[in-house]
């Protein structure tokens, strides 16, 4: 499990312990509570129209199915509380208007809402107009993870016989469609053809741009990819004898070409087919388990390449050392050496790449006294420094030469970083005291605190139970790096794009800003916001 | 002229597949196909031409951006490929003597080889005295099956799982095989494409969005059965049109370049649940259960019910009544597996509890593999069902024994042995006539099977009067067991190759458009023999003959 796998999996942990736990606060006031019969209406949240057929389930009921009116009633219901509502087409809006229990105003219908799908299909057609079928279709979606904006891959389709792709069960939100790179026939052919690979919106990738889904909208988008003839790019590996290699070409007008290679691994003599432009060729090969990398900037004209050299080269390492600055003698678990649990490493920063993490590995024999390590496996490109330290412990500083990690990026060139990473953990974190402001009922509420200038540190978020009219909540959120934060309260979980200064801006009026230091504690009060800010 | 590997994938996979080849393909020496004039001081030609025509199998309409395609069949060489103009031409100069194989490619056909029947075709031979020239290349469209997968209320089921089974000849024996699987989509929608011509079968399975199949509560011994849930459902898996049994399918025959609209219902029926008392050991040690059900006599997992287990007791749920086999793995205390016990049982209406026992019936066959030569073959062998029923394996070990636990029934004995065929199969408390071992009930046979290297080959010439006869399916067929069949296509010169023939007595025969027979049932067999050829194999024999090609 990477680091943010490990990330991403405690926060769907957090959402998904939220839900029982309101459960459990009522079965403790329900011996109180006389049986009473709960009903109430689904409803479609954007027509406001009933919905025949969809599946109510309580969590201590069996689930009934609404009648044509999209009404059903639990006679005799007792800790009611709606765990989910289903029908296929729809999302369950868990959050935001619905009231999911029928205690509070138990004479008065509840009304759940379902949010339908949003749907995008089109063809694929050739420039003479014929469906081009077996074409794979690609949807991403513009989406927050880890506090920044990442072009993900949503689902994808091959067209069928019509040319016909179809993309279901679709979320609002910010989209683009991208059609692959395929051969027109045999590679072999005296005229190879392909279809160069094309993007809808035209100029998707950038937010602006980009096709945007509104709960229930059904879109259709059709794509022309161009015919292009194809020319052979032949060559040499320079460097060992590698037992495989993989190519790539990444056109300067945006996206990457897997192009039909032939590679001979005893001589290193390869030929592959593109059509004319301008790439960044790279090429991916192994010896034994190390990995070679090497890339080249070609241009193909209306004519082959021949004879291009290319020299494999290792991949860079960054060597690591971790320095841990033990501050805090006042907690017992302060004092445990965080050896194995400070993970640190280095992420993908460039557009274009993946957002992939590599974490920082001991040595095959770790010395007790020292925490070196090393990042490997690096293609030349930009980095940012990832590091989620096990609370009490937060990264305070990391430098690689004059570079300060926690507000540049690094960027790798070659097979040698030219600097080694410095990193000082301490554990004299802060504690932030929040209270929420009383006249916020029926919600159960979200509290984020943001990083404002670091951006390695990550987001903190704590979750309340439902709130009674005039119950004043309140907690902590311990182990924050001291630092200037954004704390806000909000009625739904999201994924905050706190690394996104541009984006954070529509935020600031939302919370309030408060400043840490080490190991103090720190009050704030909130007032929950309604919805998105 | 067989085409062995990856020919069916080929054929499935497409364009994709192509790519991925060609990805690993490892081309040693010059990358550019090597053709054209050779030796041109001797006297007369030494090259030969290729050429002919692609049409559309249907209409007989010249097809044009077909890729054509020629490979010479041995000593390697290179491919060498052109497009044919709008007038469907194609033409290869410059060709050595030799055999190649003729494909073509095209968007919205099959990519498939020249007069192409399941895995055979017609390879060209160019040489002095035969006609390379004027080929009619017909070229089959892919067929497709559409259609709409609904619920009993008309609504569209979603991610209803369609898959596509075909009729296959396996050496001679009809089985039904998948061959493809598609989903549904929000419309309740599935396209299956790229269909090739034969016999096939459509399978439907689902389960209802709103099932609630978890037991609620406490078995039922305190207060009586519980009322069903209406919403305890499941489909049960459908086949074209409404059958519930793989054995009632209606077969949707393929002929080429059909679009078949295909829409089937799945009704929602009330699910049972099964109770089985786990033994004790389990419930401490840890176990795994699989449920099968039989589908074109191929035995496979159910993937669609649920389980839960309480006071050593497991509940099976969302699965309806049906004859099931169930597998019950044992583990080992911290370890893999260690055993598991087979069991099967009617599941009907009334809840349901099953006692999971080794079925009393099953037998263990034992016995051991000698070889000719003296050494301990290794490999294994399998006990196949005739009539339906999965597949036995047995691995030998170091001293060439093996067992096996089968239910009764009659079972062909297969040989899995690297280089070497079963040339004697005896048996004691059992029978084995024609490479059948009849298995009762209560009995404990013993085989001995004797292992022997050196296969035989048959090649030949098909003639039609003094000509070669091109395109016609050459059949061997064994003279005493329903197994051994080797079959081929004759190649533009008439000649054949039939490889891996077990020593024995058989019947060498040629029939003209024999694809669509169905050689392996001796009724229809025994029309043809009159004009056949004998032919007795030994290990080790290569041998040549004629045979004169038989109308329908």
């Amino acid at each position: 499990m990477g680091l943010r796998d490990a990330i991403s999996y405690l926060s769907i942990l957090l959402t998904l312990l939220l839900l029982p736990a309101v459960c459990v606060s009522q079965v403790g006031d329900a011996s109180q509570e006389d049986k009473h019969t709960v009903s109430g209406q689904v409803v479609n949240s954007v027509t406001g129209q009933p919905i025949a057929g969809a599946l109510v389930q309580p969590t201590t009921e069996p689930a009934v199915l609404t009648d044509r009116e999209g009404q059903f009633e639990f006679p005799d219901a007792v800790n009611f509380f709606i765990a989910d509502v289903s029908k296929p087409g729809y999302f369950f809006e868990r959050h935001g208007s619905s009231d999911l229990t029928g205690r509070r105003q138990a004479n008065q219908p509840i009304i759940l809402k379902l949010v339908p799908e949003a749907i995008v299909f089109g063809k694929v057609l050739d420039q003479n107009g014929q469906p081009l079928q077996g074409l794979r279709v690609q949807l991403k979606m513009l989406q927050v993870r880890d506090g920044l904006r990442h072009w993900e891959e949503r689902d994808s389709a091959m067209t069928n016989v019509e040319g016909e792709f179809r993309f279901f069960e679709l979320q609002a939100g910010k989209y683009s469609l991208s059609t692959a790179f395929q051969m027109d026939g045999s590679p072999d052919a005296p005229s190879a053809v392909a279809f160069a690979p094309v993007v809808y919106p035209p100029s998707s990738g950038n937010e602006e741009s980009a096709l945007n889904l509104s709960p229930g909208d059904h879109l259709e988008a059709n794509l022309n990819p161009p015919s292009q003839s194809l020319y052979p790019v032949a060559g040499h590996l320079e460097g060992p004898a590698v037992q495989g290699a993989r190519f790539e070409a990444e056109r300067s007008t945006g996206g990457t070409i897997s192009p039909a290679v032939r590679f001979n691994r005893l001589t290193g003599d390869f030929r592959l087919m593109l059509p004319s432009g301008s790439y960044r060729l790279k090429v991916h090969a192994f010896v034994q388990r190390e990995q070679f990398f090497a890339t080249r900037e070609i241009s193909i004209g209306e004519a082959p390449l021949k004879n291009l050299s290319i020299a494999l080269a290792p991949l860079a390492t960054v060597p690591v050392e971790i320095e841990y600055q033990g501050n805090n003698t006042s907690s017992q678990e302060a004092q445990a050496f965080p050896h194995f649990f400070a993970s640190i490493g280095l992420e993908e920063a460039d557009p274009s790449a993946l957002g992939r993490t590599f974490n920082a590995q001991p040595p095959q024999t770790p010395d007790p006294a020292n925490d070196s390590r090393a990042i490997g496996d690096l293609e030349p490109g930009e980095y940012r420094l990832v590091s989620r330290p096990t609370p009490p412990w937060y990264l305070a500083s990391a430098v690689c030469g004059s570079l300060d990690l926690k507000k540049d990026a690094m960027s790798i060139a070659g097979s040698a970083a030219g600097c080694s990473i410095h990193a000082v953990l301490r554990n004299d974190s802060a504690t932030l005291n929040w209270s929420i402001n009383p006249n916020s009922p029926g919600k159960q509420v979200f509290v984020y605190a943001m990083p404002l200038d670091n951006f390695v540190q990550s987001i903190s978020m704590v979750s309340t139970q439902q709130l009674g009219a005039g119950d004043v909540e309140g907690g902590s959120l311990e182990g924050l790096a001291p630092g200037r934060y954004l704390v806000v309260a909000l009625d739904h979980t999201e994924e905050l794009p706190y690394r996104e200064p541009d984006l954070l801006q529509r935020y600031l009026a939302a919370g309030k800003e408060v400043t840490l230091t080490a190991n103090g504690k720190s009050e704030v009060q909130l007032d929950v916001v309604a919805g998105e800010p | 002229m067989l085409r062995q590997g990856n020919e069916r994938g080929k054929l499935t996979g497409g364009m994709i597949l192509l790519t991925v080849l060609f990805l690993l393909a490892l081309v040693p020496g010059s990358m550019v196909p090597r053709a054209g004039a050779q030796q041109a001081g001797q006297a007369g030609p030494t090259t030969w031409r290729i050429s002919g025509k692609a049409v559309d199998a249907l209409s007989g309409a010249p097809l044009g951006r077909c890729s054509v395609e020629i490979e010479p069949t041995e000593n390697g060489g290179a491919t060498r490929s052109v497009e044919t103009g709008g007038d469907g031409l194609f033409a290869f100069d410059g060709v050595a003597e030799g055999k190649y194989r003729l494909s073509a490619s095209k968007r919205g056909y099959l990519p498939q080889a020249y007069e192409q029947h399941d895995n055979f075709s017609t390879a060209i031979v160019v040489r002095s005295g035969l006609e390379s020239e004027g080929l009619i290349f017909k070229v089959v469209p892919q067929a497709i099956i559409t259609g709409v997968v609904t619920d009993e209320h008309g609504d569209p089921v979603r991610r209803a799982q369609v898959r596509l089974f075909k009729d296959e000849d396996r050496a001679g024996i009809r089985s039904t095989v998948q061959r493809q699987t598609a989903m549904t989509d929000d419309r309740g929608v599935y396209e299956l494409a790229r269909i090739d011509p034969g016999n096939y079968y459509l399978a439907i399975s689902g389960r209802p969005w709103y099932a609630q199949n978890a037991s609620h509560g406490q078995p039922s011994e305190k207060q009586g059965e519980e009322p069903a849930s209406p919403l305890d459902v499941a489909y049960a898996t459908t086949f074209y049109p409404q059958a519930t049994n793989s054995e009632d399918a209606t077969p949707i025959p393929i002929r080429g370049g059909e679009r078949i609209q295909a829409d089937v219902t799945l009704n929602a029926q009330q699910a049972v649940h099964i109770r089985i008392p786990l033994p004790a050991h389990d419930q401490e040690s840890g176990f795994g259960l699989t449920v099968s059900q039989s589908i074109f006599g191929q035995v496979e997992p159910l993937n669609s019910f649920g389980e839960t287990t309480q006071n050593g007791v497991m509940e099976i749920v969302g699965i309806l009544p049906g004859h099931y086999d169930f597998t019950l793995e044992h583990h080992g205390p911290g370890g893999p597996m260690t055993e598991s016990t087979h069991f099967s049982g009617d599941v009907t209406s009334n809840s349901n509890e099953l006692t999971p026992v080794d079925e009393e019936s099953e037998v263990t066959v034992t016995g051991k593999v000698t070889s000719v030569d003296g050494k301990v073959p290794s490999g294994g062998i399998a006990l196949l069902p005739v009539h339906q029923g999965r597949t036995h394996p047995a691995m030998l070990d170091k001293g060439g024994e093996f067992n096996v636990k089968v239910p009764p029934g009659d079972y062909e004995i297969l040989g899995q042995i690297p280089q070497m065929y079963l040339a004697r199969l005896t048996a004691q408390d059992g029978v084995v006539k024609n490479r059948v071992l009849t298995v009762k009930a209560g009995s404990s046979p013993k085989l001995e099977l004797l292992a022997s290297r050196g296969f035989g080959q048959v090649d030949g010439v098909v003639k039609r009067g003094d000509q070669p006869a091109s395109g016609v399916m050459v059949l061997l067929a064994p003279d005493d067991n329903p197994f051994l069949f080797r079959r081929d296509q004759s190649d533009s010169d008439g000649t054949f190759t039939l490889g891996n023939i077990v020593p024995g007595r058989y019947r060498l025969l040629a029939v003209e458009r024999g694809w669509e027979l169905e050689w392996a049932n001796r009724d229809v067999l025994n029309a043809f023999l009159k004009k056949s050829v004998p032919v007795e194999v030994r290990a080790n024999d290569r041998l040549t003959r004629t045979v004169e090609v038989q109308s329908r």
